[in-house]
Order: structure tokens, then sequence, then C-alpha cells
């Protein structure tokens, strides 16, 4: 361990440079972020698109720069005959890389956690944990492409040789812009579907920093590490995988147990919001309390001529515990036929985050962090949240007569280096489609805002079978929908 | 008898170019061994597969008894390594340089450091990317006998160093390393020839000889035969005969086992109108030419 500390003094004393850019642009995005976040969209070119980006290339810069200090790449390295205990030289630089990458991302962290208001104490865990995963991810780059590279130029082309081989071999947008979005953006590799895919190169990672400090094979670890870029964008895009994540994430989930059917007893309505379309009570069971299923599928339909019409679209709803199917046939298919819809379904997890009351002033979620219904040219909501380690917050209005959840619309900008913040919600107004009527619900005092955290605990496959459906397209008009109150709301 | 370094039909190939083949090298304790070839004869590839630098493809090395590729850190607080090819810290001060290795060793010695810096003459306050070759090369060799290593091993240290650097390091390797096992590889013979106990000639990755100094220096000499009437070179000339140059009175070659009993019979045999014969010692870097041609010659 001295040797240890001894070889991160000498990598501090030699890049005090770089850690201190590092450390200034850590600084700047914790202090000034926020405030200018407000008054962007979240593109590339703004404030929080470059400093973010700049902050994961000076991170990924000073990772190498460490590796390359000792590096195990070079034909004749200096450290290689001298008394090195390599598993010292790997620790130091494993130091060097916690000390000027982890901690200043956590100490960012907690500094916009106290700027928007939320409880450094109570999101502690989910702060140090998904710490701890984005400095993987600002580190192990930085350390297996390092171990294989001699200098930053070497560096520099490996980076980019590994971009353009996840292009190749991916749909799903690996890269640097896997850091820049939130807990609930499509890059939280906790909450991603294909977090298995990535194991390759972790896998990869791992194994040629160990294989080139004690036996330096160069060429053989870069091989592993292509091969481990490879794997994992063909990985990405493969269903079964994002299948396999999901029950790692979530072993003591069990689709055997869960009941779902159309329920044939109850009316079908038509669906208010297009009435090509048709609502289909569905009956549940097997789930818990807090758990709800959502899918999609696209079913066959089969007449009485046993003619079929491929494309209804068929999406599982659910409002207060009551599950319906809405079903969008394909048009000019008969009233009375069959419905064979093969689904996937996700279940999810619902948690109470908070609740709130609908008024113009600062509106504190506890630990969770804050809300306010702004006015521009259309009142709308927007909330500085603390997201979980997994899952998404969600919000909904509700009053009586009106329940919306919505996960969150246009975003009004993203904290891509904060562990935990994100704002969300932004724009939501009346004249939005699915937006919520603010306006309105400001002039009542029975609105409430709810908070809820949602996640993803399994997904399965099922199919769903409606023999002898009706579904009277003539009938499908607009019709008023029956309200349902929102949770502790007297019933009208 | 025990070796500081023993190389035991040692192989190393890269890709198509065989840089060693079924190498045999012993360095006894105490020896000065040069191990001396042409640019490209695997002097370097030797040295870095007894440093654990490069894996053998076959054979073995032992350094001190031990394999080399169970060389590790704790092995190198005895060595001491310098290299004209080795990347050195440049960013370090040639202070920072001793202070920064000294934890690594229980037996630096800081006098001894600091004699040799002052020795040297080196700026302690100045980058080791601002120092001359031969600055960076004694910066090295102090950074490598300030904990009096048993074993110092130097691969090509004068390459490119002036006469006077040359004269410094030499000195100064002499001074502080008495006792040590020194190998030092070079192509620059006349050098080595001074202080050098024992020689290794390596061409194309094979070992042509290896002994020590005085026995090498007794087996070559180059003899001059002074002949009363013009004659042509025989035949049958001995295979260990080097470099024969003849004119009409006088024939001139190298001969590599030389003994000083037998030489005027073996010359009276081939060449019997000898009026004269003489043989003079030759120095290191003659010997080195004369294998190095003939090599070539055959090749």
């Amino acid at each position: 361990m001295t040797q240890a500390v001894h070889i991160f003094e000498k990598d501090a004393r030699r890049l005090w440079l770089q850690i201190a850019a590092v450390a200034v642009l850590f600084a700047a995005y914790a202090f000034l972020s926020p405030e200018t976040a407000l008054n962007n969209n979240g593109a590339l070119l703004d404030w929080n698109g470059i400093p973010a980006a700049l902050v994961v290339l000076a991170c990924w810069t000073l990772g190498a720069s460490a590796i390359h200090e000792d590096s195990p790449a070079e034909e004749s390295p200096f450290w290689l005959t001298r008394p090195y205990d390599r598993v010292s030289l790997v620790a130091a630089k494993i130091l060097f890389l916690f000390a000027f990458v982890f901690v200043p991302l956590l100490l960012a962290g907690v500094v916009l956690e106290m700027r928007a208001g939320a409880s450094v104490f109570a999101n502690a865990g989910a702060l140090i944990g998904l710490c701890l995963v984005r400095s993987l991810w600002l580190i192990l780059p930085a350390l297996s492409l390092g171990v294989v590279t001699r200098g930053l130029l070497d560096f520099s082309g490996a980076v980019l040789l590994g971009w353009v081989l996840l292009l190749l071999t991916t749909d799903r947008g690996f890269g640097i812009g896997t850091f820049l979005y939130g807990p609930d953006g499509p890059g939280n590799p906790l909450r991603n579907a294909s977090i298995a895919s990535v194991a390759p190169m972790i896998v990869a990672g791992i194994v040629v920093l160990g294989m080139q400090f004690a036996n330096r094979h160069t060429m053989r670890s870069r091989g592993y590490v292509a091969a481990g870029v490879l794997l994992s964008g063909l990985l990405a895009s493969s269903d079964g995988v994002a299948s396999f994540s999901r029950r790692v994430a979530h072993p003591g989930f069990d689709s055997q147990k869960i009941h779902l059917d159309f329920d044939r007893s109850k009316p079908i309505q038509a669906d208010e919001q297009n009435e090509s379309c048709a609502d289909v009570p569905l009956q549940v069971g097997g789930l818990a309390e807090n758990m709800v299923i959502r899918g999609t599928g696209i079913a066959d339909e089969t007449n009485a001529y046993f003619s079929t019409f491929r494309g209804a679209h068929v999406e599982i709803q659910e409002t207060e515990n009551q599950y319906r199917a809405r079903i969008c046939p394909v048009p000019f298919t008969p009233n009375h036929l069959t419905l064979h819809a093969p689904l996937t379904l996700e279940v999810i997890e619902v948690s109470a985050v908070a609740t709130l009351p609908v008024n113009r002033s600062m509106l504190d979620a506890g630990g969770a962090g804050r809300c306010e219904i702004r006015e521009d040219v259309t009142s709308y909501l927007r909330c500085t949240l603390t997201e979980p380690v997994s899952g998404v917050t969600i919000a909904g209005l509700e009053y009586p007569g009106y329940q919306n959840f919505a996960r969150g619309f246009g975003d009004a900008g993203t904290f891509p280096l904060s562990p935990v913040l994100r704002q969300k919600f932004d724009g939501v107004s009346k004249d939005m489609p699915g937006g919520w009527p603010l306006d309105d619900a400001l002039r009542r005092n029975d609105a409430r805002l709810v908070l809820r955290n949602e996640r993803i605990i399994g997904a399965f496959p099922r199919t769903l079978i409606y023999e002898g459906l009706n579904l009277p397209r003539e009938r499908f008009r607009l019709r008023p929908k029956p309200v349902s109150p929102g949770p502790g709301m007297p019933k009208q | 008898m025990s070796y500081a370094i023993r190389c035991l039909e040692l192989s190393k190939k890269f890709r198509r170019v065989q840089a060693l083949e079924r190498l045999n090298l012993d360095v006894p304790e105490g020896a000065v061994y040069a191990l001396i070839g042409a640019n490209g004869a695997g002097k370097t590839t030797a040295i870095r597969t007894m440093m654990n630098i490069y894996e053998p493809d076959a054979g073995l090395v032992e350094i001190a008894g031990r394999d080399s590729r169970q060389l590790c850190g704790r092995d190198f607080r005895r060595i001491g390594y310098v290299s004209e090819n080795q990347k050195m810290p440049e960013w370090m001060t040639v202070d920072y340089l001793m202070r920064y290795l000294k934890p690594f060793y229980p037996a630096w010695d800081d006098a001894m450091a600091s004699g040799l810096l002052r020795k040297f003459a080196l700026p302690r306050d100045r980058k080791l990317s601002q120092l001359s070759r031969g600055m960076r090369m004694k910066t090295a060799l102090a950074s490598s006998l300030a904990y009096h290593p048993p074993l110092v091993i130097l691969d090509e240290p004068f390459t490119g160093l002036d006469p006077l650097v040359r004269d410094e390091f030499i000195e100064g390797l002499i001074e502080s390393a008495e006792g040590t096992t020194i190998l030092i590889s070079s192509h620059d013979m006349a050098e080595i020839e001074s202080f050098a106990s024992h020689a290794g000639y390596l061409e194309n990755g094979r070992m042509q000889f290896s002994e020590e100094m005085a026995s090498l220096s007794a087996r070559f000499r180059e003899v001059e035969v002074t002949l009363g009437a013009p004659s042509e070179v025989p035949r049958n000339w001995p295979a260990d005969w080097l470099r024969p140059e003849t004119t009409p009175a006088v024939v001139r070659f190298v001969d590599t086992h030389f003994d000083e009993e037998t030489i005027g019979e073996r010359v009276r045999n081939m060449f019997p109108r000898m009026t004269d014969l003489s043989a003079r010692a030759m120095p290191l870097r003659e010997i080195f030419v004369t294998l190095a041609r003939e090599q070539r010659r055959a090749a």
C-alpha cells in the first residue's frame, strides 16, 4: 500500500494540470449548470452538452495519462525493470482515478443536490451508487484503452475506433451520449434494458488491465478489447439480452403467477382520444399491490370466413388498478371477429414519492426535490428531482374527474453529470397532446400533483385471445368518459 | 563456478525474424562481461529477455539462479539496468528521480547517489528531458548504482556519447560497481576492452564465441609471414586463419587459435620459403572486425 501511495503521489505531481482541469470542469458544472440549464433544451451545443462532454473527455484523458505514466504497452517501460510491485501499481492507478474522478463527481453531485434544495443525506445511497456506476463509465474505458496504447494519440485513435465499432454494431446509441442523460434517459445503465450487453466490454476491460500489468501481451489485449466492444455492440440490439438484463436485475420476478385475460362481463368503450380505437376491460391477477403491468403488441384479426387481417395495435393500460386493452383495429375489418394478440408485457413496481398541492409557489417534494408551476405562454410544470438508482420518477395531475400520469414531456435540461438530479415535466400544457390542463387545475382547490417511482422489474410474453369480439366501429364516437377520482379524493 | 546469468539454448523470434537462436551464455559472478556484436546481432533482444521484458520462445534464462520469466518487482532490487532504449520519466528532475526511486530500494545509499551525481556533474534541478543524451545515460547509471546491485546490465550505454562522457561513464561504473557482476552490450569494443574480463560475440542471434578476455587476446594474433620468393595462397588454407592478405613478399592473416609453440611449424608447412614470422596481439576491435567480415564473407 505504501508503494501504491508513493506511485499515486508521483502521478498526481506529474498530472496536476490535467487534475486541475478536471476539477475546474466538475466545479463549473456543479456551480453553473443549474442556472443555465433552465434556459436551454439539452442540445449538444449548449451548456449541458459541451461541459459534460468535456468532463467525460477530460476524465478519459486523465485516466489514460495516468496509465501511460507507467505504460504496460511500452516496448521497454521504466517501471518494468524497477522494483515495482504490480498489484501496488494497479492499485495506485485505481486510487488515482478514485481520487480525481470519483470524488469530484460525487462532490459535484452533492453541490447540485444542495443547489436544487434536495436532501443530500436522504439521497446519499443513491448518490454514491450512481456515482460509482458513472465513475465506471468514466474510468474503465480510460483504463482498458490506456493499457493497450502508448500515448494520447494512440489512445484517441483507439477511442475513435471503439466508437466506430459500436456504431457499426449497435443501434442503441452507445458512446459519449450514454453519459449525457439522466437516470431515466436511455444511457442509465441500471435502467437500460440491455445492461447485460455491456458485460463483454466491462469484462474485457478488467481482463486486459490485469493481463497487461501481469504479462504485457499488448497485441492480444488489443484483440480482447476489440472483441469486447464488438460483442457488446452486437448484444445491445438483442431482445434476448434485454430480457435477460431485466431478469438479472430482478431475479424474484415470476411471470407464471400473473393472470391476464379480457373481462367479457364489462362493456367495451370507445376510446376518448381516438374514435377508431376501443377500450376493452381486462382482468389481471397475481400482481402485488405495488405492481402494474403494461405492454403492447400487434394483433391478428380473423373474421367468420377465416380471413386474417394483421396490424391491429393493442396496448395494455392501467388507471387506478383498472386495466384495459386499447385496441386500434385495422380499418374496414368486420365487427365480429377473433382477436389474437401476442404481447410483450412489462411488470412495473410503483412506489409513492410525494403528493403536492397545485399552486404557483415552490412545491417541496421533500428528499425527492422540488417542483414549480411556471407561467410563460401557458402554465407548465418543472420539477428538479433526485432520481432513484433504478427506475424513473413520473408525475401525475389528479383532480376529481381527471387523472393523467406522464414520464416527462420536453426536458427542460438534464444534469448529465449529476448522478441523481434531473429536470423534467417541462412544457406540459393543455395545448399539448396528452398534456395537462394545469390552468384549470390551478383554479381548483382539490387538484393534486402526484409523484411516483416506476421501475421495470420484469418482462414476459403473453398472448390474449378474444373470440367473438365485437368492435362496433360505426358507434365509435367521442362520449364523455366516466371519471375516476384520484387516490384519497372524494368521489363525485 | 556460480553464474550471475545463464542462457541455455535461448531462442526468440519476432514474426519471421529469428532474433536469437539457441543462444548459450554464461556470465560468472563478479565478471565484467562484454556482449559484442554488430547492430541487429541480437544483443538487445538477449538482454531484454534476461530482464523479462521479452519472454523466450524456447530455452531458459537464469538470473542469479532464477528463471527470468519469474522475475518480479522485488528481484529488481538487486539488478541495475541501463538501456539506451528505455523510456525514462523525462518530466522528472534528476533530484526528484533519485528521491522517487529511493523508497523502492531498501539498500539505497544516499551518499553514493549524491557522490555519483557530483562525479557525473549532473544538475539536480534539471528535468531529464532537458539533459543531453550523455547526461541522461549518466543519470540512469547513477540511479542504477545507488542501491549497490550485485548485477548491473547495461545495454548499449555508449551509443552517441562523446569520448569524454564515455570516459566519465566508465570511470563511474568501475569505481562504483567494484565486485559487481556487469553485463555490458556494445559495438564499441575499444572502451569495453579496457575493463571487460569476459567477452561474447553475437552474430545473427548466435553466439560465435564466449570466453575470458585474457584467453581471447591470447588466442587471436595477426600473423605476418615474410616470404623469400613470391608464393600463392595454398588451397589447403586452414579454417582458423582468417582474412588472408597476400603480396608477393608478405602474407598476413589472423590466427584465431594462436599457439606460440606450433605457429612456426604450421606456417612453414604452408609456406616453405618463409624467411620471417611475426605475431601481433590484436585489440578487441580488430578481432571483432575480423570476425564480422568473415561472417559476411561466409554469408
